[in-house]
């Protein structure tokens, strides 16, 4: 899979959590929103979207800064990291499935 | 003046159902669900119990509770809101959304939520929450260096690096912390949650009285509305038991209070309170039933279905024994003659008694010896628990709901697997129709809880 075409993939799911999370609706949310100012996101919230996230993803999020988060697009970025440092650890990818 | 309290709703999940409807066929069919243990706990532990009753996942998503509030609730929760929403829907008490975001709802037709109570008994709360907990934060690391030292081992050692994998897949945990945990393991959880789900603001009360919790919460949710504080309460309780290492269980196990299958027998005969080779209780997974009492002239003046009218209810403690029950059952017997009193019933007006009954050797002696003793061999008498098993703290709720379903047509369910009763007592051996004015639903509990409710069947 190309790195564009991973990216994508990554922030179709991501959007897709945060609709769910926060009830918004899909098309809202770009790569540039951010979760406070323009989502709405509380601190429960933000609870919230970690473990749907974690679960969405299958793996840790807590411990890679993923609260201190301000964008959607941000979250990407840290998915996409985190999957790319799991492939060449030469574990399971986190992302795409 | 005492003001009257009518049921006008039942919600039920159990392993004999989800739902009212499907239960109460269930009961009325004398059906059982009796399992194995999973094999993957005798890699723990040596059992002298291997049965138990285990718990179908309800179609969560059918209730609207999706997987991000899966995620933040304790299953206690979850089936409190599930059994209130069926509930609430028999009750014809509709919802509407309150909070899309956080998937609330206010309660329709003209309840006040600041005259409206919840009032639920749980056992043990969040205790599987509370394990997951602890599993992950105990057993990430250490499994991370098991799995750090099989890399390092290679192929040198072959046997020992099976074994050490092994061992290390056997360390079951969460792959992740849940931010929850707190909220998921508080003995309030499912109270709290459901107040918060309704927008409910009166009183919220959890009871732990072990395995008279529901019947306590239930009491407890009468003398509200009867004493004016309150003019609705969804009453009833939870439970849900569940580890990856059979750890809840095999406590049960050790205090040698769990039926014993005898070779041979088929398991779902194993379970036999009243009989006289009973050997201890069917450990279940879990369940729920809550109940939504109503004032009287409210309940009326809406229109409701008035299933049964709670009449009665009184609670006394044994202060003897943690686990074991007053041999004599004094005060079981002051506590069942003072919810009689509290109801103005007479023992020979009472026609039913949906009895605790668990089947342990001690506690059915001396369940019976009172019963004889206040009643006499005149009312039927059966155990909801020779059908679920033992739900502890969901128990007494779902016992309350089969003595209101039970009052509700006027039959009841069989004792099941009673062959040989250990009393003279008029045990249901088979469904038919039966004239029930009042009926008593009891409960007893490890701490020496003793709990009672007197129904009516008019309204």
């Amino acid at each position: 899979m190309s790195e564009a075409a991973l990216r994508e993939e990554v922030f179709a799911r991501v959007r897709r959590v945060v609709g769910e999370v926060l009830k918004t609706p899909e098309e809202r949310i770009t790569l540039e929103s951010r979760y406070q100012e323009d989502l709405k996101a509380d601190s429960f919230d933000t609870l919230s979207l970690l473990v749907a996230l974690e679960e969405e993803f299958d793996r840790t999020l807590e411990d890679e800064g993923s609260l201190q988060l301000a964008t959607v697009g941000e979250t990407v970025e840290l998915i996409l990291s985190l999957a790319g440092r799991t492939a060449a650890d030469g574990s399971a990818p986190a992302a795409g499935g | 003046m005492r003001r009257r309290v009518a049921v006008t709703g039942l919600g039920v999940v159990s392993s004999l159902g989800d739902g009212v409807e499907a239960f109460w066929r269930a009961c009325l069919a004398g059906e059982t669900r009796v399992a194995p243990i999973p094999e993957s706990w005798l890699a723990y532990a040596d059992f002298a119990s291997r049965l138990w009753s285990p718990l179908a996942d309800p179609d969560w998503d059918a209730y609207g509770l999706g997987r991000i509030e899966r995620l933040q609730n304790d299953r206690t929760a979850l089936l409190a809101m599930a059994a209130a929403f069926q509930a609430l829907a028999a009750a014809g008490i509709g919802r509407e959304v309150r909070d899309e975001k956080r998937n609330t709802f206010a309660l329709c037709g003209g309840v006040a939520p600041e005259r409206t109570g919840v009032s639920l008994g749980t056992g043990i709360g969040g205790i599987s929450s509370a394990l997951r907990s602890t599993l992950h934060q105990a057993l990430t690391r250490p499994k991370g260096a098991l799995r750090g030292l099989c890399g390092r081992l290679g192929d040198a050692e072959p046997n020992a690096l099976m074994e050490l994998a092994t061992t290390e897949r056997r360390l079951v945990a969460p792959a992740r912390a849940n931010p929850f945990a707190v909220a998921m393991t508080m003995p309030n959880t499912a109270t709290s949650a459901l107040s918060i789900k309704l927008s409910i603001v009166g009183p919220q009360r959890t009871h732990c009285a072990a395995c008279a919790s529901g019947t306590v919460a239930i009491g407890h949710g009468y003398r509200s509305i009867a004493a004016g504080e309150t003019d609705l309460v969804l009453a009833g309780g939870v439970e849900y038991l569940d580890d990856d290492y059979g750890a809840i269980f095999h406590s049960f196990d050790l205090a040698r209070t769990l039926v014993r299958g005898t070779p041979g027998d088929p398991p779902e005969r194993a379970n036999r309170p009243f009989d006289r080779a009973r050997s201890g209780f069917l450990f279940s997974q879990g369940g729920g039933a809550v109940l939504v009492l109503e004032e009287m002239e409210r309940a009326r003046g809406r229109g409701a279905p008035c299933l049964a009218e709670v009449v009665g209810f009184a609670e006394t403690s044994d202060a003897y024994n943690l686990m074991v029950m007053e041999p004599e059952g004094r005060q079981i017997a002051r506590a069942i003659t003072d919810a009689l009193a509290d109801a103005g019933v007479r023992p020979e007006e009472v026609d039913y008694v949906n009895a605790h009954g668990t089947g342990t050797v001690a506690n059915d002696e001396t369940e019976a010896a009172v019963l004889a003793q206040i009643f006499g061999p005149r009312p039927l008498v059966n155990s909801t628990k020779s059908l679920l098993g033992h739900t502890l703290g969901a128990s007494g709720a779902l016992e309350a709901a089969v003595t209101v379903l039970s009052l509700q047509h006027q039959t009841t369910h069989v004792c099941r697997n009673l062959e040989e009763p250990i009393a003279d007592l008029n045990f249901v051996r088979r469904v038919e129709p039966h004239a029930i004015r009042a009926a008593l639903s009891q409960s007893f509990a490890f701490g020496g809880h003793n709990a009672a409710l007197v129904f009516k069947a008019s309204c």
